[in-house]
């Protein structure tokens, strides 16, 4: 089983999880958000995180985080040391996406790069008149 | 192979391109439409939203039944997405295929709102009467998480 986790500063994480519901619906998978508020500290969540992960070592948690560097995914690498937690950072709908409709339980190095690949695709620049062309059968 | 025939007035856009697409897998979108083709900034978002390792193919309805008829597009899970209730019935009249989802038509006044994203003219709503009484099926379904409604259960 697996549990997605997508966390950020303020509601962005909250609204990732709306948008995905829009798109796809209500998932199987349980979907959890963090928001981090002004005041507070990501290691609270982390911490009480941290037992709940390793007492379900049969879940797979898969933890989305906004900014590498930030103070979110800083503290959020405390858990990826966990056998059981694959950690991403730079979330995108792309990512997300990838991640819930075409990713298996168990992600490995490999499929974890398919990820990332997926969510930078999904970033682009269009530039003005851009020509495309035409497919056919 | 025609996996799916799908109205949506927004044609491919994220439900469809994403949700859809995986949970059908389809290989190739026929976006058939007319208007498109008068419409160059619209054709060329369209085009951007392809979703990664899908073939997508634009053609005017006309084209898309002289395509299908021909059977160019036999070797492909096909999913062809329409603007409006009445190209879909064009479609499933020359080819065939006798399924139709209505997925969403945009909201105007004098409409007939179903669900969340459907709205139906009484022109509409009749024109769907008689294509079931010829053999049609019309489900209602916007994303594949929901629940399909056969729309005789409606209408």
């Amino acid at each position: 089983m697996r549990k997605i986790i997508l966390a950020s500063h303020g509601d962005f994480s909250k609204g990732m999880l709306n948008s995905l519901t829009m798109l796809v619906g209500k998932l199987e998978t349980e979907v959890d958000t963090y928001s981090l508020y002004p005041g507070e500290s990501p290691f609270d969540y982390v911490n009480d995180k941290k037992v709940e992960i390793e007492d379900n070592q049969n879940c797979e948690y898969v933890i989305l985080t906004d900014l590498k560097g930030g103070s979110v995914h800083t503290a959020m690498t405390e858990l990826s040391n966990l056998s059981n937690v694959k950690l991403f950072c730079g979330m995108n709908m792309n990512m997300l996406l990838s991640l819930t409709l075409s990713t298996p339980n168990d992600i490995d190095d490999e499929k974890a790069q398919e990820l990332v690949i997926s969510a930078k695709e999904g970033i682009d620049y269009i530039p003005h008149e851009t020509e495309i062309e035409d497919e056919d059968f | 192979m025609i996996k799916k025939l799908r109205v949506d007035h927004r044609l491919l856009h994220g439900q469809v391109a994403f949700s859809w697409t995986q949970a059908i897998g389809a290989d190739c979108i026929l976006i058939a439409n007319d208007g498109i083709f008068q419409d160059a900034v619209k054709m060329a978002a369209i085009k951007m939203g392809k979703p990664a390792g899908v073939k997508l193919v634009i053609k005017t309805i006309q084209d898309s039944i002289d395509a299908i008829q021909k059977g160019v597009t036999e070797k492909y899970k096909l999913f062809i997405v329409v603007e409006s209730v009445e190209d879909a019935i064009s479609l499933c009249k020359s080819i065939d295929y006798k399924e139709i989802n209505l997925g969403g038509t945009k909201a105007e006044e004098n409409k007939t709102q179903y669900g969340k994203a459907l709205f139906l003219t009484e022109e509409e709503k009749s024109l769907i009467r008689k294509m079931m009484d010829e053999g049609i099926y019309f489900n209602m379904q916007m994303i594949p998480a929901e629940k399909e409604v056969d729309m005789k259960s409606l209408l």
